[in-house]
């Protein structure tokens, strides 16, 4: 079991070691994007995004780093590696768990 | 010109004033001047180093310029955006990069363009970018939905035409921002623009554009923005929401309905205009555990025997409540807290 040592919204990172064989994301630096606003959870500063079997990760440098969206407060990233994860829900119409959608 | 290494006090002063200045270019509603418009577009094209467009077709919205495109796609079009607009504002971003300090640049954009952005192109560009993709998408095909990569967007690119305008009339960066005449004629004169090679297509403004106190799209009885064809897009608090939500009135509101919303944005508007407590007691909710600002709701749902489990909590950032539901064998709120985020421990040393 990992810990969640912060929560942005709907977002949460997890402290963990990136996979050797994750890959470098340079297109982007949106972590989550909402559907009905257009707003975007974005990771700024020092700080590189790597993807690997559909789960992304977060390296964040000696400088350090936040994530920024335009309705949360901004999170301070501290230098090291995490995994990002997107908070779930039980939908009972569909009788089955599912990524919140926003 | 010697680098500017820091704006006088007479400089920042004008700050805010130039901030006022393209959020009123950025949110006008008034009608595009056409005759202004056409001298801005031929501008554009000559600086991109392209023949001015031989016609120019009239929309009444970003979605007219998408269809119209659309209703021509057999003559070949060729988009020409990366010509009149990206390389133009790379070169610019260049020149007046050289010269000035970088905590000039750093504190122009924070005052000025980052204002501006919020409002103008998070939340009214945005919304009128996915609604037209959307739109498109659906009325015709998926592809066309490019027609809202391929715009220049005229008003809505006021917060970064509001950063080089301040640049060259306040600090008098004229040479390295000659590029954008066009740019800033056009932003002040219409809506979006879709050019191609001999042929633009040109939007009129909206209509109505409406905002909340916290600069996000909104209207409680009639759509936050219109344009004058008709493309209109209804928002509560920069959510863009379907049209029923804004125009029934709170009251008439089925609770229920905030169970069937898949989308977390809209119901959590849902429950802002219905309020959390009619909710509560619309679904007849037992409140089985409390934590904090967390309840955890057990309730049977309508038309079913299904016990539903469900988590109110405040949103930290807004304070705004939200329920979302959980796995159906939760009893504790801190149960909950894990089951969201697949079953890893929540302690969260910042939580926003």
């Amino acid at each position: 079991m990992k810990e969640v040592i912060l929560a942005q919204g709907d977002v949460y990172l997890l402290k963990v070691s990136i996979p050797a064989k994750a890959k470098l994301v340079t297109t982007t630096n949106v972590i989550a994007k909402g559907e009905a606003t257009g707003h975007a959870h974005t990771a700024e500063g020092d700080v590189e995004i790597y993807e690997r079997n559909g789960t992304m990760y977060l390296r964040v440098g000696p400088i350090g780093g936040t994530i920024q969206h335009q309705e949360h407060e901004l999170v301070t990233l501290t230098p090291g590696d995490y995994e990002i994860g997107i908070v779930q829900e039980y939908d009972y119409f569909a009788e089955e768990a599912r990524r919140v959608q926003d | 010109m010697s680098k500017i290494n820091e704006l006088t006090s007479a400089q920042k002063a004008l700050l805010p004033i130039y901030c006022d200045r393209w959020m009123a270019v950025g949110l006008s509603t008034m009608p595009a001047n056409r005759e202004q418009a056409e001298k801005a577009i031929n501008e554009i094209y000559l600086i991109g180093g392209l023949k001015p467009p031989t016609k120019i077709i009239w929309t009444g919205s970003p979605l007219g310029n998408a269809l119209a495109r659309v209703a021509l796609q057999n003559k070949n079009l060729a988009s020409v955006r990366n010509s009149v607009g990206i390389s133009v504002r790379d070169s610019v971003w260049i020149s007046v990069g050289i010269s000035v300090r970088d905590s000039v640049w750093d504190s122009v954009r924070d005052s000025v363009r980052d204002s501006v952005r919020d409002s103008v192109w998070d939340s009214v560009r945005d919304s009128v970018r996915n609604s037209v993709g959307i739109s498109v998408g659906i009325s015709v095909e998926i592809s066309v939905g490019n027609s809202v990569w391929d715009s220049v967007y005229g008003q809505h690119d006021a917060h970064w035409l509001s950063f080089y305008d301040y640049f060259r009339v306040v600090c008098g960066l004229v040479e390295e921002t000659e590029q954008l005449q066009g740019l800033f004629l056009f932003a002040q004169s219409a809506g979006w623009a879709l050019p191609h090679e001999k042929i633009c297509f040109v939007s009129e403004r909206p209509n109505i554009c409406k905002l909340n106190e916290a600069n996000k799209i909104h209207c409680s009885n009639g759509p936050a923005i219109a344009y004058p064809d008709g493309f209109m897009i209804y928002a509560l608090n920069g959510v863009r929401v379907p049209g029923n939500i804004v125009m029934t009135p709170a009251e008439e509101l089925d609770p229920r309905l905030i169970l069937s919303e898949p989308n977390s944005e809209v119901r959590r508007e849902l429950v802002r205009k219905i309020g959390v407590e009619r909710f509560i007691t619309a679904i007849d909710a037992k409140i089985i555990d409390r934590y904090e600002d967390y309840e955890l709701l057990k309730f049977k749902m309508p038309k079913s025997n299904t016990i539903a489990v469900y988590l109110k909590m405040k949103n930290p950032s807004i304070g705004v409540y939200h329920v979302e539901g959980v796995f159906p064998n939760i009893r504790t709120v801190q149960q909950a807290l894990e089951w969201r985020v697949k079953g890893n421990t929540w302690n969260p040393k910042q939580l926003t």
